[in-house]
């Protein structure tokens, strides 16, 4: 079986919490537990959709940006940004979301002792992170901001 | 009642008037027996759990109703890492000043007496209403009735930045600025202490704003206890009127500019043919000619940067009972999701980057 995808399944679940169960809930607490169940859906079906290939591209960039400006480091900085780059992905392992995220906590762990190590905020390699942070933040707009399309509770 | 190692049960009208006898002397004056008619629970409360409880009370002129409400963490926990105690230590020293709040009764934490095995405590429930309709009005005919709760609204923070912090022993409660300039720092570091304490994945976007808010802090006119959370759902009005000033979770000491950042919907922008008839110039204004106290709009800026700092504090927090403690509560879920993200765009916005979508 291939189909139905999980984006159907979700999509169908939502649609009839939405549609058939919420509107039955009467209970005032219960029904407001209802709208932030309703929106956490919506916001997980999109994380299902969009996860991976956000944080694939996200370590890619933040790998990149590391491996560039490690040499603006004091040395005990780029020791640090030095080990996170040196765990590389295995190629031949399927890259799931779990072992992303894992590397995704190596790697922001570095920028943020990079980050602490260089107290001009306007270095080039400052200015280089705030662009990386905004497209690291913009990567999970599809399922932190547009998932969410009501009252939360 | 036989009250077991658990505790009565809240949602047990006859566990919770044996409760409320068992802390009869603690309830009104003169009340010489209570019985309790219904309980429910209120369904906004994310942080921690809020419970109204109607009774009958007897006292020498007869039967009256009385409301009470009960405060606790959820069973799972409290998205707010600020232990409930200080919470309830906020009430008790407010009652002695000139600030509405509701009467905080009594502190339960006997475990036979326990509400379902967890802490509690009791206030008085005042009556009114936490909803303002008319705020979100663009009639000019709701102008000045709009006009009329900000000044309302400023005139109770006022009061509240009126208070002597030390007579009230609040410093008992919050850690103390070493003067005007350790205002802000004083805050970073409180904040920055606890939000270790919880937070378990590393954050850039963290590390970038700290180093703003460090950078940028401004000097302080004077310290005093503050509110936080303040505005449109967090008060209690009745006949226009602030008649009770409710969550108190992000209360510390700072200066007004800390609680007029986090003004929720209160300050209403209102032009008319062109013209400015409200905005923030008259808000501050109007405040400083109550308090006597300054407060210029790159302040309130800083502040409402700086609030990202205890967003990130509570939302790491939920995410760290989510996610390593095995928290299922679906508001702690969404505290940990949207809520972290939008505490991230507040730092974003900083340097520039805010991508679409901030709320």
């Amino acid at each position: 079986m291939i189909h139905p995808d999980l984006d159907d399944v979700l999509a169908s679940i939502i649609d009839t919490f939405d549609r058939y169960l919420a509107p039955d809930i009467h209970d005032e607490y219960a029904a407001s537990l209802a709208l932030t169940v309703s929106q956490l859906l919506r916001s997980a079906r999109a994380r299902a959709a969009h996860e991976g290939q956000a944080l694939f591209d996200d370590n890619a960039e933040l790998r990149a940006l590391l491996l560039a400006r490690r040499d603006d480091l004091p040395p005990a900085a780029r020791v640090a940004v030095d080990d996170a780059l040196a765990i590389a992905r295995d190629p031949r392992t399927y890259p799931s979301v779990a072992r992303l995220q894992d590397e995704a906590v190596r790697l922001r762990a570095a920028l943020v002792v990079a980050i602490e190590a260089l107290p001009d905020a306007d270095h080039p390699a400052r200015v280089a992170v705030r662009t990386y942070l905004d497209h690291q933040l913009r990567r999970q707009e599809p399922w932190l901001v547009h998932a969410f399309t009501g009252p939360r509770r | 009642m036989a009250a077991s190692v658990a505790g009565p049960s809240l949602v047990s009208l006859a566990d919770t008037t044996a409760w409320l006898t068992h802390r009869l002397g603690q309830l009104d004056v003169g009340v010489h027996r209570v019985e309790a008619t219904s309980v429910r629970r209120a369904s906004r409360g994310v942080s921690r759990e809020t419970w109204l409880v109607d009774a009958l009370v007897t006292t020498g002129d007869g039967v009256a109703p009385r409301g009470y409400v009960v405060r606790r963490d959820h069973e799972v926990g409290s998205v707010d890492p600020v232990p409930l105690e200080v919470e309830h230590g906020v009430y008790r020293r407010l009652m002695r000043s000139d600030v509405p709040v509701a009467r905080a009764l009594f502190f339960e934490d006997d475990p036979a007496w326990m509400p379902d095995g967890r802490p509690a405590y009791v206030r008085t429930l005042v009556e009114g209403e936490w909803r303002l309709p008319f705020l979100a009005s663009r009639d000019p005919a709701d102008d000045e009735q709009r006009i009329e709760a900000c000044r309302e609204h400023l005139d109770k923070l006022a009061l509240v930045h009126a208070c002597d912090w030390r007579a009230l022993g609040m410093d008992e409660l919050f850690p103390v600025p070493d003067g005007p300039d350790d205002v802000a720092p004083n805050l970073i570091r409180w904040f920055r202490r606890r939000l270790g304490e919880v937070q378990f994945e590393p954050s850039p976007v963290l590390a970038e704003g700290i180093d703003w808010l460090r950078r940028t802090a401004p000097p302080a006119p004077c310290i005093t206890f503050c509110k936080g959370t303040n505005g449109h759902g967090e008060e209690v009005w009745r006949d226009g009127r602030i008649v009770a000033m409710s969550d108190w979770e992000l209360a510390c000491l700072a200066e007004p500019a800390y609680d007029l950042a986090q003004v929720q919907e209160m300050v209403p922008v209102i032009e008319r043919d062109g013209r400015t008839v409200w905005g923030w110039d008259d808000a501050l204004a109007h405040y400083r000619r109550r308090s006597g106290i300054e407060v210029t709009m790159d302040r309130v800026v800083y502040y409402r940067r700086f609030y990202a700092l205890p967003m990130l504090m509570f939302t790491h927090n939920a995410a760290r009972q989510v996610h390593l403690n095995g928290n299922r509560l679906a508001r702690f879920a969404w505290s940990a999701t949207e809520m972290q993200y939008q505490a991230e765009l507040r730092f974003a916005a900083i340097g520039g980057f805010a991508p679409a979508g901030a709320r």
